[in-house]
């Protein structure tokens, strides 16, 4: 008895070990993610189609860890970055976004370069509007920050 | 002597209760009566307050927003307010469109294994969303009403509309029925971490509109965004399950906060997830004290 | 007489600049004002409703947009782009730095902007 209690201690440390890394490794990438200009690193012209959808990639997991992802539509950003490299595979100036809305399965055409840039940015700011938060939240707080 | 006894002992549970609520609901306390105390100022005088907060609302707004007298008032949501909703509110009132939702609760409370040992009394809606120390978190009505099925050897429901949804209606109606308020605890420390936790997702700006729920509901709450005013934060639990007009069906609260955060451009959380929980445990406690008011309608 | 006959030549030399102006923003305009009006574009009517306009049912949690021709064009893109240098909780999203309009729809919204008096 006392040893399955052990067994079982230990697999619940052993859980939430694991929890607490991996959103200490995404909080890291929220540090990681302030000092990205956006509007410097999500330009396609500047920096090229590849870089800015590495960026998105870098960034976005980070996001869905957080509990922040964006999505706009019904199309959630790792479906906007996972179209956007086949599109990258294929060397398609388009973009063709697979999504499910309401249980139907949908599809919506975008330019790449477009759709880079928006990946990108919603990646990166994703993660900045955490910490952004952390600073403003109580601001909206009546009795806290909020003064009315 | 044995009454003496039990009064005694009635006294010390009472004391215990006071107590422990009062060393860890302060600041929770002091939250809901700082927001009671901004939403009742806001509405008692909106022509008055217009320029604090109303600043762009039109002269049809300021004709049609209605001053709140009671804080009851506002488990009405925007018809609390809004002229206009409450006399369509009350129309589709005189044939409630869940009736027969509430009829299918009950006969799943009384049908289905488990849930009558669960909830021997039906008239809980306003006691959740409840802090279960044994697990340690946060546990919705929803998650609760899943727990027991599992627990009885039964497959869970979907947390959103449905099964769950009517279970919820028969639950809220007899609670609305016996007179029943709003009454959440914050009975320990791991609770009062939960409560602010919620708080917190709750005020946070998210989503590529970078949209909190306050900027809608609390400092929003009475101007509109296209046609719609925006519903109070204060009283924002107290009506569930719902049967909204744009669903064509009950939801649950889970369902609700589901379509809020689509509206922030986020991801939503999933339901029954310790976000959703949370957020939802710091809601129900902001309206503690008014009624019981599900199930009923909203746009 | 003479300096009133002055006058109206520069008010008609100035006029047909404007409309000259104005002719080759057309197609941008427009572009700005779908952006403005469309739910799932700009969504601007959601919050703001705009003088002299005809705009279906704006909403009123931002201020009704007005006197925007005098405005630089810089400051409608920067307000756009990010709103959030002034007042930290705005409820007004930045659709630029978040991604939502490009560059592009942006300057369309800005020549929009540019016709409301």
């Amino acid at each position: 008895m006392k040893r399955n209690l052990n067994i079982a201690t230990a697999l619940a440390l052993g859980v939430s070990l694991s929890i607490s890394l991996s959103a200490g490794d995404a909080q890291k990438m929220v540090d990681e993610a302030m000092k990205v200009d956006v509007a410097k690193a999500c330009d396609v012209k500047s920096n090229g189609l590849e870089t800015v959808v590495a960026t998105a990639a870098k960034f976005n997991p980070a996001a869905i860890e957080l509990g922040v992802e964006f999505k706009r539509l019904g199309i959630r950003n790792k479906e906007y970055i996972r179209g956007l490299q086949e599109a990258l595979k294929s060397k398609s100036k388009t973009v063709t976004l697979h999504y499910k809305k309401k249980g139907k399965e949908k599809t919506k055409t975008f330019p790449v370069d477009y759709a880079a840039e928006r990946a990108c940015k919603f990646a990166v700011r994703a993660l900045q509007q955490v910490r952004e938060a952390e600073k403003t939240w109580r601001l909206a707080v009546p009795g806290d920050g909020y003064k009315f | 002597m044995i009454a003496k006894a039990v009064k005694a002992t009635v006294a010390v549970m009472i004391g215990g209760v006071l107590l422990n609520a009062g060393s860890f609901d302060v600041q929770a306390e002091k939250d809901r009566q700082a927001l009671v105390k901004y939403f009742m100022k806001k509405f008692s005088d909106p022509v008055k307050n217009r320029g604090q907060f109303f600043p762009y609302a039109t002269e049809e707004d300021m004709k049609n927003i209605m001053p709140v007298k009671k804080v009851e008032d506002f488990r009405l949501g925007s018809y609390a307010f809004s002229k206009v909703g409450r006399s369509q509110y009350e129309e589709i009132n005189e044939m409630p469109p869940y009736e027969d939702d509430i009829d299918a609760g009950e006969e799943l409370y009384n049908g289905t294994k488990g849930i009558k040992e669960c909830f021997p009394d039906p008239a809980i809606a306003g006691e959740y969303p409840k802090f279960d120390e044994k697990q340690g978190k946060v546990v919705t009505l929803s998650v609760a009403i899943n727990d027991c099925l599992k627990a009885h050897g039964q497959k869970p429901w979907k947390l959103t509309k449905g099964k769950i949804a009517d279970l919820e209606a028969f639950f809220a109606a007899k609670s609305k029925e016996a007179g029943k308020k709003v009454h959440i605890t914050i009975p320990s420390k791991a609770a009062a971490e939960a409560y602010e936790r919620g708080k917190k997702a709750y005020y946070a700006q998210r989503g590529y509109l970078k949209l909190s729920c306050a900027n809608c509901h609390v400092q929003g709450s009475g101007n509109r965004v296209r046609r719609e005013y925006l519903s109070p934060l204060l009283g924002a639990t107290t009506h569930f399950p719902v049967y909204r007009l744009k669903w064509q069906g009950l939801g649950t609260l889970e369902r609700r906060i589901k379509g809020c955060e689509k509206n922030q451009g986020e991801n939503p959380h999933k339901p029954g997830s310790q976000w959703v929980s949370e957020i939802l445990y710091f809601m129900a406690y902001m309206s503690n004290g008014l009624p019981v008011d599900g199930p009923d309608i909203r746009k | 007489m003479q300096t009133k006959k002055l006058f109206l030549a520069a008010a008609v030399a100035a006029g047909m600049v404007i409309t000259a102006s104005a002719g080759g923003n057309a197609d941008l305009v427009k572009e700005g004002e779908k952006i403005f009006n469309t739910k799932k574009i700009g969504n601007c009517l959601a919050c703001h409703a705009v003088n002299g306009k005809k705009i279906d049912n704006p909403g009123n949690l931002g201020p009704k947009l007005q006197g925007l021709s005098v405005w630089p064009e810089q400051a409608l893109y920067d307000k756009i782009y990010n709103p959030y240098t002034t007042n930290p909780i705005s409820a007004m999203p930045p659709f630029g730095l978040n991604g939502v309009l490009s560059d592009h729809q942006i300057k369309a919204v800005v020549a929009y902007l540019k016709t409301i008096k």
